[in-house]
């Protein structure tokens, strides 16, 4: 019993965490750039997802004009041999 | 070879440089390509070009010419977002361009090994995939296809019926 407890709420927290940890840094960011008087911004995005949505809204709505929005994932070639895929 | 090469590339830096005409020297082969390098230099000097590197191009342009690079780009995907455009709209759009592009199955299928079997059977899907989008109009001609078919059949069918009777005269009444 305690350990299903236990086992829930550290699920909870990872799903808090990384729900929204993308929003908390935009909006330091944004807070720290906003200060200095930045007015426009070219957004690029790194990465394999799509879970962007909130980010690119608190950008918008904090204010700072956007000229264009890019996804730059980088995309691994020419290296050594990947591992196998998992079989389940 | 490397004579008529020399006077090739000494033929454009005369083009490049009319203003300063040198005549070529009268005498034997070997001392003459020696001293067209010479004049083509004193007159890269003349002209002004004090570097190496834009002598090196006058004496050989295809060498300078080849180096130019043609990038691709280096993004997925963009879009240009106006200048009060509603939030709504820009993530609608980005979200469908990104899925239009197929970076999330790329970035999937890069991050395992495959091996031959597995490669082809990629191929061919996205090959289907591929014609089905091609082809969005196929369909409804296929369907009519089907249906003309099915009417033919039909026809045929009530056509060989074999319900009539034959015209002859019956003995008994």
């Amino acid at each position: 019993m305690n350990k299903q407890k236990i086992k829930e709420q550290k699920k909870k927290k990872l799903f808090f965490d990384n729900f929204y940890k993308h929003l908390e840094c935009a909006k330091n960011a944004i807070r720290t750039v906003s200060d200095q008087g930045m007015q426009r911004a070219k957004v690029m995005i790194k990465g394999p997802s799509l879970k962007r949505d909130a980010t690119l809204r608190a950008i918008r709505r904090s204010g700072i004009l956007l000229n264009f929005i890019r996804v730059v994932t980088p995309m691994p070639h020419n290296g050594c041999r990947s591992p196998k895929k998992r079989r389940v | 070879m490397a004579v008529s090469k020399m006077f090739l590339s000494w033929s454009w830096a005369l083009q490049r440089s009319q203003s300063h005409p040198v005549q070529l020297p009268k005498t034997s082969s070997r001392s003459s390509a020696v001293a067209v390098t010479a004049s083509a230099s004193a007159s890269a000097r003349a002209i002004g070009i004090d570097n190496d590197v834009s002598v090196k191009s006058i004496l050989y342009p295809a060498l300078s010419l080849s180096n130019i690079l043609h990038f691709k780009s280096t993004y997925n995907v963009q879009i240009v977002v106006g200048e009060d455009e509603p939030e709504d709209r820009i993530v609608n759009r980005f979200k469908k361009e990104v899925l239009k592009a197929g970076v999330l199955q790329e970035c999937r299928r890069r991050r395992f090994f495959e091996n031959k079997h597995d490669k082809i059977k990629r191929k061919a899907r996205e090959a289907s995939r591929r014609n089905r989008k091609r082809k969005p109009q196929s369909r409804a001609w296929a369907q009519n296809k089907h249906g003309s078919e099915k009417k033919k059949k039909d026809a045929d069918d009530d056509d060989i019926d074999n319900w009539e009777l034959p015209h002859v005269d019956i003995p008994y009444t």
